[in-house]
């Protein structure tokens, strides 16, 4: 009962948390809102048991990555931000068509999938048995997944890679940086220096 | 029934005492301030000053609540509360007793709530926190704000990656993420505690956590004679209140976090002083904890901004992964 109830309201600053995200003019309230959704989605989680789940998604989600957005969203004029009605004319039409597909498959997976043909003999009776959220998710990563886990992670440094070849792409051949002159620590000087 | 009406129980004892310490380690900071440098600190109100702490309370309370007109007003009015709101929830996860323990018939855990993942999310509410800066310099719509609530994002970003890394070699040692079993596992006199096989892991985790909580000498954010006071330039009164309110609430839970995983939390230096309640024994390493951050805070200078990302970046990182290698490599061939 509680737990219906906790679902409910949840679910709903979820469900109102996303609609704000994207019915926001001032971005940084827009933030705000994702923030807050990320937050009650992992209070659902927390509700099916997977402790886990619900932590990384507030340390990665909300924490890490947003922190990073709100750097970016900072910088930006939002004045003129806002006056900007829409970026991408043809988003409008794309969403037209990519919607309802997108509803059609989160029905069918809704009502194809049955509990009983994924969870593959883990209830939250029989991982509380084994020992908890967290060993049971690492001793199926690190066994079964492993090769999924690896790629990934694969993926994440290549792509991180990736970000710093661009960053350090345009002024390749020798970049002005203002660095403090340790000699008397007070005056900061220009040094040529070779990236 | 019983049940919910002690974890009420609990819960207001827990924040009755994290927050009725406040206003005395306040007041103790200042004292301590004085007697770093050669002077009396508060004496007026009260014996010995005691009462300053409650007297700038109704003096915030009475004053005029400003916000400038070119604020961003309802983040300017949420920012103060993402501070400390988390610091609460991480109160919950501190064991304060033995679990199991008969009060007047009935059974109970001296713990809000054992959670499985507690470290994790410790550390996750740590990211949450980074908010409540973040968008206060943002909100206030002011150079010096907006300065200090970029510097102290970085800042916070940076050392959170040490702290963690700081922890995973405890973690491998406890073999657990709940602080519960952590203290389990430093059970019996106080050669048992984690912080002398982890005394690189805990000196880290000290150093990134006065960084978290922007506190000289890392208090770059609000760099008084750079920034006014950064993200707090604009506030007033209460709001500003509740800053400052914010900050000795995290520095009592931080520190009690760092008493529970590093110190034996509620647990006695010797097994033969059990007699004495685990609550005193926690309360007490707590205060010895904020005691280090004041002198800390009194002693040592600012650092330049590119000398306190050095340290993080190109000292703490490696340090951790180096600590986290050695540990893993003794704990896996043992």
């Amino acid at each position: 009962m509680v737990e219906k109830i906790l679902f409910i309201v949840f679910a709903a600053f979820a469900v109102a948390g996303a609609l704000g995200v994207i019915t926001r003019s001032n971005i940084v309230h827009g933030l705000i809102l994702l923030v807050f959704t990320f937050i009650n989605v992992a209070g659902i989680f927390l509700l099916t048991q997977a402790h886990f789940l619900a932590v990384i998604q507030v340390l990665v989600y909300a924490g890490a990555i947003l922190v990073l957005f709100a750097f970016v969203v900072m910088f930006l004029n939002l004045r003129e931000f806002q006056q900007e009605e829409q970026f991408h004319r043809g988003q409008k039409w794309a969403v037209i068509v990519l919607a309802p597909i997108m509803l059609a498959e989160i029905i069918f997976v809704v009502t194809a999938v049955t509990w009983a043909s994924v969870n593959d003999g883990f209830s939250p009776e029989a991982i509380a048995a084994q020992g908890g959220n967290v060993k049971v998710l690492g001793e199926q990563l690190f066994t079964k997944m492993l090769l999924p886990f690896e790629v990934a992670s694969l993926i994440l440094l290549v792509g991180m890679v990736g970000a710093i070849l661009l960053a350090a792409k345009e002024d390749r051949e020798s970049v002005c940086l203002r660095e403090w002159d340790d000699d008397d620590g007070v005056t900061p000087s220009l040094v040529e220096r070779e990236v | 029934m019983t049940d919910f009406i002690f974890l009420l129980i609990k819960a207001i004892l827990w924040v009755a005492v994290g927050v009725g310490m406040v206003p005395f380690i306040i007041y103790f900071e200042r004292k301590f301030a004085g007697f770093f440098q050669s002077r009396m600190g508060p004496t007026y109100a009260g014996p010995w000053g005691v009462l300053q702490s409650f007297g700038d309370m109704a003096k915030l309370l009475s004053k005029e609540d400003l916000i400038p007109d070119w604020a961003d007003k309802p983040v300017f009015r949420l920012a103060p509360y993402i501070l400390f709101v988390p610091a609460f929830i991480v109160m919950a996860l501190i064991p304060f007793g033995p679990m199991g323990v008969e009060i007047f018939g009935y059974t109970v855990d001296l713990v809000i709530a054992d959670f499985d993942a507690g470290v994790l999310l410790f550390l996750a509410l740590g990211t949450v926190a980074v908010y409540g800066i973040v968008f206060a310099g943002w909100a206030s719509n002011n150079h010096w704000s907006l300065l200090g609530s970029l510097r102290s994002g970085a800042q916070m970003v940076s050392y959170e990656i040490s702290m963690g890394l700081a922890l995973v070699g405890l973690i491998i040692l406890s073999g657990s993420l709940s602080f519960v079993d952590i203290v389990d596992g430093q059970a019996g006199n106080f050669w048992n505690w984690y912080f002398i096989p982890q005394i690189v892991g805990f000196v880290i985790f000290y150093v990134a956590s006065i960084a978290e909580l922007n506190r000289a000498p890392f208090d770059l954010a609000e760099a008084e004679q750079e920034l006014v006071a950064g993200h707090m330039t604009e506030y007033t009164g209460m709001r500003w209140g509740l800053f400052m309110f914010g900050e000795y609430v995290n520095m009592v839970v931080v520190s009690a976090v760092m008493a529970t995983l590093f110190f034996g939390g509620w647990r006695a230096p010797f097994e033969a002083l059990d007699f004495i309640p685990g609550f005193i024994w926690l309360v007490g390493k707590v205060l010895f904890f904020v005691f280090m951050y004041m002198w800390i805070r009194w002693t040592l200078p600012r650092y330049r901004y590119n000398q306190l990302m050095d340290i993080g970046w190109k000292i703490f990182l490696p340090l951790a992964i180096a600590n986290l290698a050695v540990t893993a490599l003794i704990v896996s061939v043992n």
